[in-house]
């Protein structure tokens, strides 16, 4: 059977011109090119979703091999129908994420310390500082917000997905992406100012 | 409320987008629709900020590399290749039946054992 699919799907040279459906499909023969290519598109991208979503390298590394050896493993079950090879990975990988905090009970935060050092790098000092505590007053905020809204800004901010994109993964309409994009942004705002009007009462209070 | 959500949703939705792929003229953006400035400023620096705080990482080259071959099955897929990525219950559950087994099969040995040196003595 599988030596029949491999007759009747030709394979061209050059597997990067191809469509992430038609590497699938040729994956899907046993094609372990074609899998090779698909894991070069979106390797860096599920590294740095898993990264953000567990907070260490190391567990960063094992989880992402966990999801493209489940991917291969899987492929051969995978149709399109409406949910795209990327967001089915992604998929996988907020599965085995989600896995990975129950197992160990921890709460579901997105830690940005190693990224705001690395973008403050090339600041001067004093500014630094300044840039610093603001950054870290937004990741506070951000660690406060809801699991879904986190994945949200992730998706949006880190991978640079489209609504429509977001939607297939996180399996709503692009409109509902939107809308919950808004209600993100503003209870993000609101939470920065909650936490700006506590700080300031207690530097008064002090004073 | 002044103005409809959903041009509100629509202005951020564009305005994020000019600012992840940092074009230039954020203010045509803003004038396109029927929102009030002061309504918007502050929800556009923090799409700013979180543009700042949020950028993407890569994995080590080793780590690619490695995971690639594999993948791609060049490398020995040996027992501890196959067991390294399975889930944590799995591979805890597997270690003690791992162990358990052991310690019943040493336990059973020894009692074959002592069994035999008391037959003598019976006699």
């Amino acid at each position: 059977m599988i030596n029949l699919r491999k007759r009747l799907i030709r394979r061209p040279k050059n597997l990067k011109q191809l469509a992430d459906i038609e590497l699938v499909d040729l994956a899907k023969t046993g094609d372990k090119d074609a899998f090779g290519e698909l894991y070069e598109r979106y390797l860096d991208k599920i590294y740095s979703y898993v990264y953000y979503r567990t907070g260490n390298h190391h567990d960063a590394e094992d989880l992402t091999a966990r999801v493209f050896f489940r991917a291969m493993a899987h492929i051969d079950g995978y149709t399109e129908r409406g949910v795209p090879f990327q967001a089915w990975l992604y998929r996988i990988a907020h599965n085995l994420v989600a896995n990975w905090h129950r197992d160990r009970g921890r709460r579901k935060v997105i830690p940005l310390d190693e990224f705001i050092a690395a973008s403050l790098k090339s600041d001067a000092p004093d500014k630094q500082a300044e840039d610093q505590e603001e950054l870290k007053a937004l990741r506070d905020a951000i660690r406060r917000l809801p699991e879904e809204r986190q994945q949200l800004l992730l998706l949006k901010f880190v991978e640079h997905l489209s609504n429509a994109e977001i939607g297939a993964i996180m399996d709503r309409t692009e409109g509902a992406v939107k809308s919950l994009y808004h209600r993100t942004l503003i209870a993000l705002r609101d939470e920065l100012q909650n936490a700006d009007s506590s700080q300031s009462s207690l530097e008064s209070k002090k004073g | 409320m002044a103005q409809e959500p959903t041009e509100l949703q629509d202005l951020l939705d564009a305005v994020t987008e000019a600012i992840i792929n940092e074009d230039a003229g954020l203010d045509k953006i803003v004038t396109r629709y029927d929102v009030s400035r002061s309504d918007v400023e502050g929800l556009v620096s923090l799409v700013h900020r979180l543009h700042v705080a949020l950028v993407g990482v890569r994995p080590s080259r080793r780590f690619a590399q490695r995971l690639r071959l594999e993948l791609m099955g060049q490398e020995r897929r040996g027992v501890i290749n196959r067991v390294r990525y399975l889930p944590p219950r799995v591979q805890i559950a597997g270690a003690i039946v791992l162990v358990g087994g052991f310690m019943l099969l040493r336990h059973r040995r020894h009692s074959v054992e002592a069994d035999a040196q008391e037959v003598p003595a019976l006699r």
